[in-house]
């Protein structure tokens, strides 16, 4: 009976609901036949182009080139009912032709559009939008129409996106380097969970990109969640325009493909080329970004343009001398440059994309950071471990046993200072090392022993065993396992103190470990010096 | 004719829900900038009878601590008229310099000033950093520039239209 009623109800509702909001009844009229209908047999072709902006180290140079728009989504548009009648995709040269098309039931009169969109065959699919608030897709018509309803033969319609203040061309700048970003990894020829069997193919990305747009806070950027990447199409004062930076493009594309093919926990949020103080996951992912840029474009040079002109670069081949660490995105980006191009010798030829690309695909989730990468390159390239460990110390990246553990224990003096690396070799390494460092003592006599010039991600935690004493944090704070605001990796914030009075003479021993409580901010490993003093 | 039963209409409801936070909030999602210099720079004119022009220079330390020096570059086509064009010191993070030249073009073809930060590191290295502005830019060629786009419905999507060459 329910059933029944049920059964009842949605049939009085489907026949009541077409009238619903309906001023008349009768259907619409059907629409008048075309006064001017337009060909039968329509045939256009031509190739949609896109203005590119030359540049170098020092901002834009003035040189303009015109590159095709390849692998784009292309559409022949009724001029009578302003909708697509047909569409194709431009191939790797821009050409596109649409053949023997019907327009004899409109009025004559089209024209051809080419959609800011990498169609999903290509090496990377996706579409650029205006922006979050806005979601109009991005397009670039042809300059005249044509007129099918008197002749169906026309001469080639070409496309020319321009680069000029109202310009389009960099929507299509921006897709051309996605095409080239996926193209490269799916080069690579390996992908995770596909041991050498399966090319890595990109997934949809959206994009947003508003000419003289709001400013984005920041700048370009990429989300992950969903993916997007968003590059600065304007702005008040048009200062930062990124839509011909091929170098900014690619570093936001190496964060998506960080998330995709491998993984990625920075915090995010604002951080500067100089800064060697990073949090370890934020310098790791901002590395790779600046690094795969690089791969992808065949040049250490990364330039940021203003719309002014100039702006300022960087080269990661030869990074300034801040730029080191573990913490450094440039020094990051550099070590793993570097790597790629020097030679192997066990095949004397340069190290290359691959196997960099191999560890880089098999990170595990937690600990992203380049210890992680560092730890995975050396266990995948045996051979290439001495190369790389040069590499890292061009850095100042410590990534092995200090000499106290390879040579043997030397006691610390009052006044004096030692040098030692949170690392070890074998069983157990290479991240829970413990330091254990001696020490002579005077009966009645205080002593302060101290952790300073921590680098390299360094936490440390202190234990002397005679009084039984600990400290972590000389400055007393501590950290949550997912601080919001995580401590900088500088030289003293999570360094440790203890000051003490020897009840007895004789040798002490003090024990450094990083510490149990660590910020994810900081590393795993890391440097430190130890000093001893006695007032 | 499909009947449902209400714990079926419950049980897909709370798949809708899971499936709504898996798209839209399931994942942690963090904001990846792009790199930032060291330095945040303008340099700007304003036109001031007589045929002068005030320069300002503004720069903002995002990542303090660096010996910096700040400089316009006047060409020989100009005359400083008053302010200073050079400044060395260290900006904390956060502080701002602003310099001020008030300058006289000899000549009315456009004239390129550059705006430029020299950072100092211990060991003797340096970073550069330009910002430009231009003089009498009316006299160059003036750039025709494309129709503005047009925000259009074209079925069921919105599109923003930008007219080819």
């Amino acid at each position: 009976m329910r059933r029944y009623r049920l059964f009842l109800f949605t049939l009085v509702f489907a026949v009541l609901l077409p009238a619903c909001g309906s001023n008349d009844s009768m259907p619409p009229p059907p629409p008048a036949p075309p006064t001017k209908p337009g060909s039968s047999d329509l045939t256009v072709s031509g190739k949609a182009f896109y203005e590119d902006k030359g540049y170098d180290e020092t901002g834009f140079t003035g040189q303009m080139t015109l590159l095709p728009i390849r692998h784009a989504v292309i559409e022949l548009i009724s001029t009578d009912t302003k909708l697509p009648i047909a569409s194709g995709i431009t191939g790797e040269d821009g050409a596109y032709e649409f053949k023997s098309i019907n327009n004899s039931s409109r009025n004559g009169g089209v024209y051809v559009q080419v959609v800011a969109e990498n169609v999903g065959t290509s090496t990377s699919p996706a579409k650029v939008f205006k922006s979050e608030a806005n979601q109009s897709l991005i397009v670039a018509r042809s300059p005249i129409d044509l007129d099918d309803s008197v002749s169906n033969l026309f001469s080639p319609v070409n496309i020319t996106a321009p680069a000029d203040g109202n310009g389009v061309g960099g929507a299509f700048n921006i897709l051309d380097l996605f095409l080239k970003g996926g193209a490269f990894i799916k080069k690579a020829g390996f992908c995770p969970n596909n041991l050498l069997t399966t090319e890595c193919i990109a997934p949809r990305v959206t994009v947003f990109w508003e000419p003289k747009g709001t400013a984005l806070g920041g700048g370009s950027s990429y989300n992950s969640n969903p993916h997007r990447i968003y590059i600065h199409g304007g702005g008040a004062q048009q200062t930062d325009t990124d839509e011909y930076d091929d170098t900014v493009i690619v570093h936001e594309y190496g964060h998506f493909v960080a998330t995709e093919f491998s993984n990625d926990n920075s915090p995010g949020g604002s951080h500067f080329l100089t800064d060697n103080t990073q949090d370890i996951r934020l310098s790791w992912s901002e590395g790779w970004a600046t690094f795969f840029g690089s791969a992808v474009l065949g040049s250490p040079l990364y330039v940021d343009t203003m719309a002014s002109g100039n702006g300022f670069s960087f080269n990661i081949d030869s990074p300034k001398s801040a730029q080191i660490y573990t913490t450094n995105e440039v020094s990051v980006s550099s070590v793993l440059w570097r790597t790629m191009n020097q030679i192997s010798p066990t095949t004397n030829t340069p190290i290359g994309f691959f196997p960099i690309w191999k560890a880089f695909t098999e990170m595990t989730t937690t600990n992203l950071t380049i210890e992680q990468f560092a730890e995975l390159f050396m266990s995948q390239n045996a051979p290439e471990k001495a190369v790389f460990q040069s590499v890292l110390q061009e850095r100042k990246i410590e990534h092995f046993p200090d000499s106290k553990e390879t040579d043997g224990e030397i006691p610390l003096v009052v006044g004096g200072g030692q040098h030692h690396t949170l690392y070890r070799e074998g069983v157990g390494g290479p991240f829970n090392d413990e330091d254990a460092i001696t020490f002579s003592v005077t009966s009645g006599i205080t002593y302060t022993i101290k952790t300073e010039n921590l680098t390299n991600g360094a936490d440390t935690f202190l234990t002397l065993d005679t009084p039984s004493m600990s400290n972590d944090n000389a400055n007393g704070a501590s950290y949550s396992s997912t601080c919001d605001t995580c401590p900088k990796n500088d030289t003293t914030m999570l360094a440790s103190q203890i000051t003490f009075m020897a009840t007895t003479g004789g040798t002490q021993t003090v024990k450094v470990k990083r510490s149990p409580a660590a910020p994810p901010s900081a590393g795993r490993a890391g440097s430190y010096d130890i000093r001893l003093t006695s007032p | 004719m499909i009947l449902v039963k209400k714990s079926q209409i419950v049980k897909w409801g709370v798949l809708l829900v899971v499936f709504v936070f898996l798209c839209f909030g399931g994942g942690a999602s963090a904001m990846a900038v792009k790199p930032a210099p060291p330095l945040s720079l303008s340099l700007t004119k304003v036109d001031l009878p007589n045929g002068k022009v005030e320069l300002t220079f503004r720069a903002t330390a995002n990542d303090g601590g660096h010996n910096t020096a700040l400089e316009i570059d006047l060409p020989s086509s100009v005359l400083l008229i008053d302010g200073e064009a050079r400044w060395e010191g260290t900006l904390s993070a956060k502080e701002e310099k602003v310099m001020r030249a008030v300058i006289r073009p000899i000549v009315t073809e456009p004239i390129r000033i550059v705006g430029k930060a020299t950072l100092y590191f211990p060991d003797g290295d340096s970073m550069v950093q330009r910002s430009v502005v231009l003089l009498n830019a009316s006299r160059e060629k003036p750039e025709i520039p494309s129709e503005p786009p047009v925000l259009k419905k074209q079925g069921d999507r919105t599109i923003l239209e930008f007219k080819g060459k």
